[in-house]
C-alpha cells in the first residue's frame, strides 16, 4: 500500500510560507455550501508535486462536524466519524483545559463575535507575501459571496486570523519551532528507514487497523474518508510580557549562582526542554550548542531518568515523552501529531504589555483526534500519565497549562544535582481564544461533498 | 474530584438472552469477578465499582474513578474484552461487538449510556451531575500512598 499524494491535501506535507490567513465560514444552505466546496476544490493544493515550488497561495480547507452536517452528508455515515470530532470543542473543554469561568472558557471564544457551533469551515491560505495573501483572501471571499456562504470575523477590530514568521522559525516567548516533526513512511512496500519512522496510518483516515485505529473504521464511511485527516485548530494567545516578567524575577531567584541573563535563559530552557535556539537540554544541559540546535536524536529514560537535565514537566517531555515509561491505563501509547502552526502578532520585548493580540495559530494534524485531545492536550493540563510524576501528579506544563484546571497545582519542579528547586505559583502565560476540530477531506471526500453524495 | 460512571442499559427480554443473563449471574463471582478485580487494581484509578441487574430489565455498571473518562474506558475495553462482549450481547439495541470493539466505537457507545446524576458536578468541569466524596479530590493513588504510610 502506497499513499497517492494526489488524493491528500497538501497541508499534510507542508505549509512552509512566510504568512498565512485563516478564513472562517458558516454554511447557510446545503446547496450553497456544496457549490463553495466544488469551486474551491479546484484551487486546493494537493500533496503531490513539490510544495516548495508550488505557486502562491497554498490553499487547504477543513470542515467541522457541524459543517459536514450543513453539507448534508448522510447521517449514518457521520455517525461513524471520530467521537471527539463529533462532540466538538466546547463539549470536551475539560480535556482541552478550557475551564469554564477561566480566560479560556469556550463561552468567550472568537472574541464573543460568534458561537463555536457556527464554525463550519476553515480555509487556510499560505503565501510568500502579504500581497499574494491579500489576493488569495479576496478570491475566496468572492467565491463565498457568490455561493451564499457567510464569513465569520473572529476579532472585534474586524481583522482575521493571520500567521506570520517574524523571525526564522521563532515563536513568541523566543523559542525555535519546527525541529521535531514525525518522520512518516508513506509506502508499506519500502521498509522504514529507521525504527523512528512512523506509519502514515497515524495521520490518514480510511486505513484503520487494530494498531492504528481511526474513525470511520471501515465500510462506506471509511471509503469516503480515505486520505482525509483530522486537525485540531487552536487560537492561543501568548502573554509575552507576563512571561518575560516571570523569567526576570524567578530566574535569578532559582539559580542565584548564575548571572541574571543566564539564569533567565536556563529557566526558559527548563520550561520547554530545549534552549531557545533549539538545543535539547538532555544533550546539552549547561548551555545551548549551535551544533545541536536542530537535534532530535535523544531520549529521556536512558539519557535523563531523574529529570536533572530536562524536567519531567518540560513542554516537549509531556507532548512527546519518547521512551518514558507510561501508566498501565495509557494502553494506546502516545499519539504523534503533525504540527503546522504559525505565530501571529508583532513580537514584544520587555515586561510591559502593549495590549496587542499575539500568540500561536496552532494546527495539529492526526488520524485519531479522540486520542490526541484526551492524551496530549489533557496531559499538558495535568501530568499524570507516567510513573515519573509519582512525586506529584497534579502538576502542569509550566508554559501552556491553564492554572484554573480543577485538581491541579501551579507548581514547577526542577530536579537538580544538589536537590530540587520549585516554582510555587506559576501564572497563566497563555489562554485559548478559539478552537475548531476539522476534517480535511481527501480527493474522494471532496468530490462527494461537492456533489452532495456521501 | 472523582467522576462517576452510571452506565445503564436495557436488557434483552427474549428467553434465550434471559437464560444467558441467568448463567452470567450464576458464574459471576467465580469466573468474572477475579478478572475485573485484577484490571481495576492495575488501573490505580478506580475507587469503587459494581455491576447491578434491576428486575432482569436493566444492567448497570457503576464506578467512581479519577482522571480522564476516555483513557479509562479504553483501558477497560482492552483489559476486559470478553467481559464487555458478554455483557453487551445481553443489551437491547447494542451494536454487534465487532462494531464497538475499537477505541472510538466503545467510547461513544459507553458514553451514550452513561446517565447523569441529579444535581451539579462540584469542581470537575464535567457534566456528570452531583457526586459526594468524603475525600475531596484525593485520588486513588494518593489515598493508597497515605494509607501505606499509616500501616
Ligand atoms: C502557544 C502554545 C505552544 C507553543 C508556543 C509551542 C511551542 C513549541 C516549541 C517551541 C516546541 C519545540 C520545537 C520542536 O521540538 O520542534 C514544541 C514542540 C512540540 N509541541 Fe508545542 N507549543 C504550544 C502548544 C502545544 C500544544 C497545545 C501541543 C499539544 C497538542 C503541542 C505539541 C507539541 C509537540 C508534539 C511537540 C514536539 C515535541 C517533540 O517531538 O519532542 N504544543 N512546541
Amino acid at each position: 500500500m502506497k499513499v497517492d499524494f494526489s488524493e491528500v491535501q497538501g497541508i499534510i506535507r507542508t505549509c512552509r510560507r512566510v504568512t498565512s490567513r485563516h478564513l472562517i465560514f458558516r454554511f447557510d444552505s446545503g446547496r450553497g455550501a456544496r457549490a463553495f466546496i466544488r469551486e474551491l476544490a479546484e484551487r486546493i493544493t494537493m500533496a503531490d508535486g513539490d510544495p516548495n515550488s508550488a505557486p502562491d497561495p497554498l490553499l487547504n480547507v477543513g470542515m467541522t462536524f457541524n459543517g459536514l452536517q450543513a453539507l448534508e452528508v448522510d447521517q449514518a455515515m457521520l455517525g461513524e466519524f471520530d467521537a471527539v470530532f463529533r462532540l466538538g470543542p466546547p463539549t470536551v473543554k475539560m480535556a482541552l483545559g478550557d475551564v469554564p469561568g477561566s480566560r479560556s472558557d469556550p463561552a468567550n471564544w472568537w472574541e464573543n463575535r460568534f458561537a463555536t457551533d457556527d464554525v463550519h469551515c476553515l480555509v487556510h491560505l499560505y503565501a510568500q507575501s502579504d500581497d499574494a495573501a491579500a489576493d488569495a483572501v479576496q478570491a475566496v471571499r468572492q467565491l463565498a459571496d457568490s455561493t451564499g456562504v457567510t464569513e465569520l470575523i473572529p476579532r472585534r477590530d474586524g481583522t482575521i486570523l493571520s500567521g506570520r514568521w517574524f523571525a526564522v522559525r521563532k515563536m513568541h516567548f523566543g523559542y525555535t519551532d519546527g525541529i521535531s516533526q514525525p518522520d512518516i513512511f508513506w509506502d508499506d512496500e519500502t521498509p522504514p528507514r529507521s525504527p523512528e519512522q512512523i506509519d502514515f496510518r497515524n495521520f490518514l483516515l480510511g486505513y484503520s487497523t487494530d494498531k492504528y485505529a481511526s474513525a470511520p473504521s471501515s465500510g462506506a464511511a471509511a471509503d469516503f474518508a480515505r486520505n482525509s485527516t483530522y486537525g485540531l485548530f487552536r487560537w492561543i494567545y501568548q502573554d509575552v510580557a507576563a512571561f518575560n516578567q516571570f523569567l526576570a524575577v524567578q530566574g535569578p531567584e532559582l539559580f542565584p549562582e548564575l548571572p541574571a541573563a543566564d539564569a533567565e535563559e536556563l529557566l526558559a530552557a527548563k520550561m520547554m526542554g530545549r534552549w531557545r535556539d533549539g538545543t535539547p537540554l538532555v544533550l546539552s544541559p549547561e548551555r545551548p550548542d549551535p551544533q545541536l540546535a536542530k537535534s532530535n536524536d535523544f531520549n529521556y529514560a536512558i539519557g535523563d531518568p531523574d529529570g536533572q537535565r530536562c524536567p519531567f514537566s518540560a513542554h516537549i517531555r509531556i507532548v512527546n515523552p519518547r521512551d518514558t515509561p507510561l501508566d498501565p491505563v495509557v494502553v494506546e501509547g502516545v499519539p504523534r501529531v503533525l504540527r503546522c502552526g504559525m505565530p501571529y502578532g508583532a513580537p514584544l520585548q520587555g515586561t510591559t504589555d502593549d495590549g496587542a493580540d499575539r500568540g500561536l495559530v496552532g494546527m495539529f494534524l492526526c488520524a485519531d483526534l479522540r486520542k490526541v485531545v484526551h492524551s496530549l492536550t489533557s496531559w499538558v493540563m495535568r501530568n499524570d500519565f507516567s510513573p515519573v510524576y509519582n512525586a506529584n501528579r497534579r502538576v502542569q506544563d509550566p508554559l501552556f497549562g491553564n492554572r484554573a484546571m480543577p485538581g491541579t497545582r501551579a507548581e514547577f519542579s526542577i530536579p537538580r544535582v544538589g536537590g530540587e528547586v520549585t516554582v510555587k505559583s506559576l501564572p497563566d502565560f497563555v489562554h485559548t481564544k478559539g478552537t475548531a476540530f476539522l476534517f480535511y477531506p481527501g480527493k474522494t471526500a471532496l468530490i462527494g461533498l461537492s456533489q452532495g453524495a456521501g | 474530584m472523582a467522576l462517576s460512571l452510571n452506565f445503564t442499559a436495557p436488557l434483552k427480554q427474549d428467553p434465550e438472552s434471559q437464560e444467558r443473563l441467568r448463567q452470567l449471574t450464576a458464574v459471576f463471582a467465580d469466573q468474572v469477578q477475579p478478572e475485573i478485580d485484577a484490571a481495576l487494581a492495575k488501573s490505580e484509578l478506580v475507587h469503587f465499582a459494581r455491576i447491578l441487574i434491576i428486575d432482569n430489565k436493566y444492567l448497570q455498571v457503576l464506578t467512581e474513578f479519577d482522571g480522564d473518562p476516555m483513557a479509562y474506558t479504553e483501558f477497560f475495553r482492552t483489559a476486559l474484552p470478553t467481559v464487555f462482549e458478554q455483557i453487551f450481547s445481553l443489551v437491547e439495541g447494542a451494536p454487534p461487538w465487532p462494531e464497538i470493539n475499537n477505541p472510538n466505537g466503545f467510547y461513544e457507545y459507553t458514553h451514550s449510556l452513561n446517565l447523569k446524576a441529579l444535581g451539579e458536578s462540584v469542581d470537575t468541569g464535567y457534566d456528570h451531575g452531583y457526586l459526594f466524596s468524603a475525600f475531596g479530590d484525593t485520588t486513588v493513588r494518593e489515598i493508597k500512598e497515605k494509607i501505606g504510610s499509616i500501616l
